[in-house]
């Protein structure tokens, strides 16, 4: 089974449904997420493949260029993964 | 997310968890409600926390009466912790003692607290006594202990008739003596024992002038180490505002002038008293609901008076009872609605306290930065 992209479950997103923030509780720093970084981190559930989740993004901003959305996803979630805010499904 | 709109749950929460106190302040805004409610339990306020940990509440400030009088104070903290919360302490400082402070180093109590507050209001007993009875050896005690200890401590003075003509010595205790970084300031309003008190605790115009020319001079001393929200020192920022915008037409940006913008607690934050009641602040207690019954989203996002209260901000000061022929209406914001609430039962009042027409009147000069 390949591994998920899933939001590290020790942090706290809050999203009003356009711009986002990220709350670490440890250490109360603030990570703020521009929209479309919003989006994208609440579709980190563990459930949504990769696939799926350009599939998303290209429907909600009208993108037609697909390796376009996906070399921007995938730079998205490597600086996640580097920062720790995101990890992987088992 | 980081502007005034509404936030989508709490972002934070004010929490009463007890109404008894060891100590019986002369302005204490709550001592209405702490004799009026009871404590809830502690597995109510753990499922309180649990709501609030699944609402993305990012923090909680804890409070009374007096927090420390809980037995299981530190179970409810842990409470908190566990739902990914940080939190504050608010405290008279007396019940902390080494023991009390060694328990914070279980676990990531330590690690999550944000601050504790400590009220200080007089740099030695005859004057600390006077509002807050037979309490300042133990309160400075407490407070030297958690600065020795390294704690995030922090620590509020009410300025009253009381200490008025202390502050100076107070700032030089809590600066100089103590050590702390800065300290935080208010003034006694005519709330809970504070209405019953009010001619005895409460500032008239003319000492709040007094205590602003006090805190002016206390900053000149220490730069940048005292702060206020409320209170003299805030209107003085407040009131040069005002007074700068009528010169020259410019409109501070830091708050909606000529509107009822003030406050805007209400699309950020709720509090909860001790008997779980839900409210909009614990200095206005319009009951909303209550956490052992309801919820606290919907509350959030239905509650006719929360929405009333955020709707404040389109009511033109020229508009409100008693500020109609007001020339400061296009430079006023109402200040705090807790306390025309609690005069008036009526939130869409101007705070008679920090009127700025009546400090002119009564005091016959006004204020520049």
């Amino acid at each position: 089974m390949t591994a998920l992209p899933i939001a590290n479950p020790e942090l706290v997103f809050r999203s009003d449904g356009e711009e986002g923030l990220l709350f670490d509780p440890e250490t109360g720093q603030i990570i703020y997420l521009n929209e479309t970084a919003a989006f994208i981190y609440g579709l980190l559930d563990g459930e949504h493949s990769r696939e799926q989740i350009i599939g998303l993004l290209m429907q909600k901003y009208d993108i037609l260029d697909r390796e376009a959305a996906q070399d921007d996803l995938d730079a998205m979630l490597q600086n996640m993964r580097e920062a720790n805010l995101i990890g992987e499904t088992a | 997310m980081a502007g005034s709109s509404l936030t989508p749950t709490p972002h934070s929460i004010d929490i009463s968890l007890t109404g008894r106190c060891n100590l019986k302040c002369t302005y204490c805004f709550y001592a209405n409600e702490m004799t009026a409610l009871t404590d809830l339990p502690t597995d109510k306020w753990l499922a309180c926390f649990e709501e609030l940990g699944r609402l993305n509440t990012m923090e909680v400030t804890l409070s009374g009466g007096e927090a420390f009088t809980r037995r299981d104070l530190f179970e409810l903290i842990d409470g908190v912790i566990a739902n990914r919360m940080r939190y504050s302490l608010l405290s008279n400082g007396t019940l902390i003692t080494d023991q009390v402070l060694a328990r914070f180093d279980e676990g990531k109590r330590r690690q999550r607290l944000n601050s504790i507050q400590i009220s200080i209001d007089g740099s030695r007993a005859e004057i600390h006594d006077a509002s807050r009875p037979k309490s300042f050896s133990r309160a400075v005690r407490g407070l030297r202990l958690l600065k020795e200890a390294g704690f995030p401590v922090t620590v509020r003075v009410t300025i009253t008739k009381h200490n008025l003509h202390d502050l100076e010595n107070i700032a030089a205790l809590l600066l100089e003596d103590i050590g702390l970084p800065s300290f935080s300031t208010n003034d006694a309003i005519p709330m809970g024992s504070g209405c019953q008190n009010e001619a005895e605790v409460a500032l008239d115009s003319h000492e709040q002038y007094e205590a602003m020319q006090i805190v002016g001079r206390l900053l000149e001393r220490y730069p940048g180490r005292l702060n206020a929200q409320a209170g003299p020192q805030a209107k003085i920022q407040m009131y040069a505002e005002m007074e700068h915008a009528r010169r020259t037409g410019e409109k501070t940006t830091r708050w909606g002038m000529g509107r009822l913008t003030a406050c805007g607690c209400t699309f950020s934050k709720l509090a909860i008293l001790h008997d779980g009641t839900i409210v909009p602040c614990n200095m206005l207690t319009e009951r909303l609901g209550n956490i052992t019954t309801d919820s606290v989203h919907e509350i959030w996002h239905t509650h006719p008076v929360l929405t009333a209260m955020r709707q404040r901000r389109f009511i033109p000061m020229q508009d409100v009872l008693g500020c109609a022929d007001c020339e400061w209406a296009p430079y006023c914001n109402g200040s705090c609605p807790a306390l025309p609430y609690t005069l008036y039962g009526d939130f869409n009042r101007a705070n008679p306290h920090d009127c700025y027409r009546r400090f002119l009147q009564e005091v016959g000069h006004g204020v520049s930065a």
